[in-house]
């Protein structure tokens, strides 16, 4: 089972950061739910490709949950349009066997298949998302939904099913101009590695 | 009344009293029936009033004025949903080369000496794809909004789309216009499929 959880968030980011500090904040309140995780931080100051090789990914001794809240490409995680975390070579020995939980988009279409090479499992998306002003309450819901579940015990595929759930109850109470936003969300979850596989104790 | 679709005829042969006109003008039930002899008049009237529904019926040869292929080329520049029907003495057997008109998508050609009630038909068959085209219907649902000002859509590079933007993308079918009007057709798909909507008999 996995005993810590690195947060890496671009607060700093002009468009998203303050979305990307509360999905950051919620999801932190969440994995505390399971008392035995050490929580560490790293924020838009170091997300840096140098930094995280040394101080992260070179350093990681136990299977970490990795979540990411920033934006990102089919290949890489980004700030201000350059890339910090860029394939596996950066983070094979941090990721094996580990998880990484992001609201980024697009990552999953190709980094977080990836990633599978080194024993590491993903839970993100493999398209680009809208966050439509006045629905970031419920986009953050339904973003770390899913990490809701997996923190309470369930595996990758279950969260991701319950994750569509949480996406629908709230498309079917919007207008059609916003819900259309969280139905490419819904349709963009990816989960990649051990799907079957639960990375926590049930809580 | 057929909504507050308009029929704009810009023909500069055609007069007031035309048998066409008047059959239109007191059968059909469009919202009015106007004709217009130059054919840049007929231009800057849609221009101006593109809150409206039209279908367009348009003549090619204008002598020394823009020809209906200008015409219809600078709709486009403006508007892609307004059905336009092209409608002339020419055809194939002219020599005339009717290609830009397609790649500006006209909607049907009709021949000058088509019988009144033929053209009515394409006319309601353009009615017809007016109402049923979603680009067209996304359109109205934007300007019936009364905040026009309400942030509808956000590109990734972060661009914020307000309805009186997202009007313009969808009429001139910009990629951003083509997305949503995407997005509208698979969200509806899957309401249907998820049996959120129910459809009527």
């Amino acid at each position: 089972m996995i005993k810590n959880a690195i947060f890496i968030c671009d607060e700093k980011d002009p468009t998203l950061g303050q979305y990307f500090k509360k999905c950051k904040d919620n999801a932190s309140a969440l994995v505390s739910l399971q008392e035995d995780i050490v929580q560490k931080e790293i924020l838009s100051a170091n997300c840096d490709i140098a930094y995280l090789d040394i101080n992260i990914f070179n350093k990681v001794e136990n299977k970490t949950l990795f979540l990411i809240f920033s934006h990102g490409t089919n290949t890489s995680f980004v700030k201000n349009g350059k890339k910090f975390i860029e394939d596996t070579i950066n983070c094979e020995k941090g990721l094996n066997g580990g998880l990484i939980y992001t609201i980024a988009c697009s990552t999953g279409k190709t980094f977080g298949k990836n990633i599978v090479q080194t024993n590491a499992s993903f839970f993100g998306y493999d398209n680009e998302i809208e966050i439509l002003p006045g629905l970031e309450k419920i986009s953050i819901d339904c973003d770390i939904h899913g990490l809701y579940k997996i923190i309470k015990g369930e595996t990758l595929s279950n969260a991701r099913t319950a994750a569509r759930e949480k996406y629908n109850s709230h498309i079917d109470n919007l207008p059609m101009m916003k819900a259309r936003t969280l139905r490419v969300a819904r349709d963009s979850i990816v989960v990649h590695g051990e799907i079957n596989k639960k990375f926590f104790n049930s809580i | 009344m057929k909504n507050n679709t308009e029929i704009i005829i810009i023909d500069d042969v055609l007069k007031e009293d035309d048998p066409l006109i008047k059959v239109l003008r007191k059968k059909s039930e469009y919202k009015e029936i106007k004709l217009f002899s130059h054919s840049q008049d007929g231009l800057n009237y849609i221009l101006m009033n593109l809150e409206k529904d039209f279908i367009v019926l348009l003549d090619i040869d204008f002598p020394g004025e823009k020809n209906g292929n200008q015409i219809l080329y600078e709709l486009r520049k403006e508007n892609k949903l307004i059905p336009v029907i092209i409608w002339s003495a020419m055809d194939g057997s002219t020599g005339y080369d009717f290609t830009s008109f397609i790649n500006n998508h006209a909607l049907y050609y009709v021949k000058k000496d088509t019988s009144i009630k033929e053209i009515i038909f394409r006319i309601d068959a353009a009615y017809h794809y007016l109402q049923l085209d979603v680009a067209s219907a996304i359109n109205r649902w934007l300007l019936l909004q009364e905040d026009k000002k309400q942030i509808l859509s956000v590109d990734s590079a972060g661009t914020k789309y307000s309805a009186e933007d997202l009007i313009t993308e969808i009429r001139k079918q910009t990629s951003e216009g083509r997305k949503i009007e995407k997005e509208i057709i698979e969200l509806t798909i899957d309401l249907l499929f998820r049996e959120k909507v129910v459809m009527n008999d």
